[in-house]
């Protein structure tokens, strides 16, 4: 089997201006830092694999309109309906196969654009769900119950989430709380605790953001427990990766170490809420145990140097834990509060600030390999790299109802010379 | 080095203008469990899932979080693939790659569409809402334009064209699963069917069908074990071009993807003579005078050949090379499952399961798929080993 590395990776910002440039243009973006990033020519591409979804895009096979910017004129290109991880995985699966040498990866989205709450009702089977208004929100709801009723999580360890997420997300101009961020870094967190009490006026700013953004696109709903800073606020914007065959990577790039992908994996859950036990994600579980097995990896909590999770709401984060393995059921509180999950400890997750951050659906599984990737290069930004030379990382994507799809990626990289 | 893959099983629908008696996820097990079962497999061997249809032909979001589990997908890698009228040839490439990947021993890739639960020409019309929207000419509009080229340029007329439909509908009544069967069609009907658009008529047309469709991919080991005459994918290549139509020069005449992507996929297989060399064609043709470019292009012919290739009968049944013997897409088009089909069709005829539509011996079996404007997949199907 061939490996598979990633030597180049680009996304526009997910700021609030976004909402005013085409698809188009964002994907540019995108495209062309990753190909500036990884020194390549559009020509060196030999495969693309665009992930977006045409009612997000309201548009008719949507990726239509980017063939040109993704440089797939006159080449092969497959666009997977779905979040961007799972075009990364088909992406890295023609590396592997052989068929392909080079592969760009694009994943956009502009739910800006649209009504987002009404398009994920459509997602509902139309006979009994889609009819009860059921949508991403409720649902997520629903699992948020039953998740924090079964593994003992509490409102404020829901705020804990929110906190860190936001705290670090400030400080990193790849997120959209990046982008609105209006002065220094004045709030570092320094020890396990400490940050959870931290209330500054950046958090002040990104609340209004997170309410008007809310207001605009559920007329002021929200599903208990999960109050407004527990969902994940909207932002339009793209990224992209460039894979490479191992054999056919140019030679490092200033230094750089080389970022594979170990493993990979992903599982579509059932359909019906009702026929899920939504106190967990057992789809969650089937895609790490793939990605885990592919990539040699027994215990995740021991194995893994830092994981990029995308988490639309709060509690996500805390299920990951459970589900991907960090830690045992029931654990996940503990976890978040005795520090091993920020930057500084044993085992960071979402030191980028997370999906909470603002990072558009569909393209969140994408910017979270992006921002793993950086993390392993030493290249996140100084005031989230986590210091203890992360060597094996993980990133996740979803999409789907309670996260009814899920993809895991394992990335590692060799030592710096 | 790429595993060798092949398609052990297929298993399509009856397809029709109307699927009133199933729901989508109905419809989709009912070709996923064709396939499984013409694969000697059970749901639970199938490792992967892949998945094309075209949500928004009718108004849903993300179908295969419904329907995955009408194909085994519970719980499984489920990905979908959507890509227009490319769709399931773009799926069962994509699903080709996943087994040679080593990721997965087998996989099953269903499309599906059910045109009637929608509006398709509404939907085929969203396209970008600046330059060409307002035109809202879907499907049959464009066509028309392209057609008065190549017609006009080639020397083509529309008797010719009439018998690629004459050919279609009167293999079709050899297909169980065709939705537009008519074994009396002359080219005198067509001729004086109703004027969709100048010069494409009603009988040179393709349907809208409800219909689902599916292909049970084995890696090397599972094939070989499990299938006595497995059809091993010998090559594939994908092209796609420009977004607005304007720019396609000379679309027809040109068809620059469909010509780049035999090229490619000629050269990975060993074909320098298409007409001799391969057995069959299973091609995506939306409408009559397509097929015929499609002929150009495919080098059946030189350019300008096409008419007098099929009226000299080289593509019919008893022809050197029958192109279609399903039917092709003019007798059914569930859009989402049409390059799945065609896929499907031609491995059929390598396990020798074509029945009334079998031609002989099958070694070779050539499959395309088109949409969008001007994109296209060609896969190279072999009962020998690559």
């Amino acid at each position: 089997m061939n490996n598979c590395t990633i030597i180049g990776v680009g996304q526009t910002g997910f700021s609030p201006e976004n909402r005013f440039r085409s698809m188009a243009e964002l994907a540019l973006e995108a495209v062309e830092r990753a190909l500036e990033d990884a020194q390549l020519d559009i020509k060196d591409v030999d495969n693309v694999v665009t992930a977006s979804v045409d009612l997000w895009d309201g548009k008719t096979a949507s990726n239509i309109a980017l063939t040109e910017v993704v440089g797939a004129v006159m080449k092969p290109e497959a666009r997977v309906a779905g979040d961007g991880i799972l075009a990364a995985i088909h992406a890295a699966a023609g590396i592997m196969s052989g068929q392909y040498g080079t592969a760009l990866v694009l994943a956009s989205c502009k739910p800006l654009d649209g009504e987002h709450q009404k398009i994920t009702n459509w997602t509902f089977d139309p006979v009994y769900q889609q009819t009860l208004g059921l949508d991403d929100l409720i649902a997520a709801g629903l699992q948020a119950n039953a998740f924090m009723k079964r593994s003992k999580i509490t409102h404020e360890t829901l705020s804990e989430v929110v906190m860190k997420n936001h705290s670090y997300g400030e400080l990193n101009p790849r997120t959209l709380a990046g982008s609105v961020h209006e002065s220094g870094p004045e709030v570092y967190p320094s020890e396990a605790g400490k940050h959870l009490s931290v209330r500054g006026l950046k958090v002040a700013n990104l609340q209004k953001y997170i309410s008007e953004g809310i207001e605009r696109s559920l007329s002021g709903r929200l599903a208990k427990p999960l109050r407004t800073a527990d969902v994940a606020p909207l932002a339009d914007g793209a990224a992209a990766l460039i894979l490479c065959r191992e054999d056919r990577a140019p030679s490092a790039i200033n230094g750089r170490p080389t970022v594979k992908l170990k493993g990979m994996g992903h599982a579509m859950d059932v359909h019906y809420l009702g026929d899920r036990d939504l106190s967990e994600s057992m789809a969650m579980r089937n895609a790490a145990k793939m990605a885990y097995k592919m990539a040699d990896i027994s215990d995740p909590g021991a194995q893994i140097d830092l994981a990029e999770i995308s988490e639309p709401f709060s509690y996500v984060e805390l299920l990951a834990y459970e589900g991907l393995g960090f830690c045992g059921r029931g654990e996940a509180g503990e976890m978040l509060n005795n520090g091993s999950t920020l930057p500084m400890g044993s085992l960071p997750v979402n030191p980028s600030g997370g999906m909470l951050s603002g990072i558009p659906p569909f393209v969140a599984g994408l910017n979270r390999i992006i921002e793993a990737t950086l993390q392993l290069r030493g290249e996140a930004g100084e005031e989230i790299q986590v210091k203890h030379e992360p060597r094996v990382a993980l990133a996740h994507g979803s999409h789907g109802p309670a996260g009814q799809c899920q993809g895991v990626v394992i990335l590692a990289s060799e030592a710096k010379k | 080095m790429a595993g060798r893959v092949a398609i052990i099983g297929t298993g399509q629908t009856n397809h029709a203008s109307r699927r009133d008696d199933v729901n989508q996820c109905e419809l989709v097990f009912e070709a996923a469990s064709a396939a499984i079962e013409d694969a000697e497999l059970t749901p639970n061997d199938i490792d992967a899932v892949v998945l094309t249809n075209m949500e928004l032909f009718k108004g849903r979001a993300l179908p295969e979080l419904w329907c995955a589990e009408g194909a085994a997908g519970a719980m499984k890698p489920v990905m979908k693939i959507a890509t227009g009228g490319t769709s399931g040839t773009s799926g069962s490439i994509a699903g080709f790659i996943q087994v040679a990947s080593g990721m997965f021993d087998t996989l099953l890739v269903v499309g599906w569409e059910k045109h009637s639960e929608g509006s398709t020409q509404t939907g085929m019309s969203l396209t970008d809402p600046f330059w060409d929207r307002h035109v809202a000419s879907g499907a049959i509009g464009n066509f028309a334009l392209s057609i008065s080229q190549y017609m006009q340029k080639r020397d083509t007329t529309p008797e010719q064209a009439a018998l690629v439909a004459v050919k279609a509908r009167k293999n079709a009544c050899n297909n169980p699963h065709a939705h537009l069967k008519n074994p009396c069609i002359t080219v005198e009907e067509v001729l004086a069917s109703k004027m969709l658009a100048e010069p494409l008529r009603l009988l040179d047309m393709c349907p809208q069908s409800d219909g689902a469709a599916a292909i049970v991919y084995a890696s090397e080991e599972v094939a070989s074990k499990k299938c006595a005459r497995p059809a091993w994918v010998a090559a594939t290549a994908t092209r796609h071009d420009m977004p607005y139509i304007g720019d396609l020069d000379e679309r027809l005449l040109k068809m620059r993807t469909l010509r780049d992507a035999a090229k490619e996929a000629y050269a990975k297989a060993g074909i320098t003579e298409p007409l001799k060399q391969f057995d069959v064609a299973e091609i995506y043709e939306p409408c009559t005078w397509a097929e015929l470019a499609w002929y150009e292009a495919l080098g059946f012919c030189k350019d300008g050949e096409a008419g007098r290739l099929i009226e000299d009968g080289v593509t019919l049944m008893s022809g050197e090379l029958p192109v279609n013997p399903s039917g092709g897409v003019l007798s059914a088009n569930p859009v989402g499952a049409s390059g799945v089909i065609r896929t499907a069709e031609a491995a059929l005829q390598i396990h020798g399961k074509g029945g009334k539509k079998q031609v002989g011996d099958v070694k070779k079996a050539l499959v395309t798929g088109y949409g969008v404007y001007s994109w296209s997949d060609v896969i190279i199907l072999s009962a020998d080993k690559p």
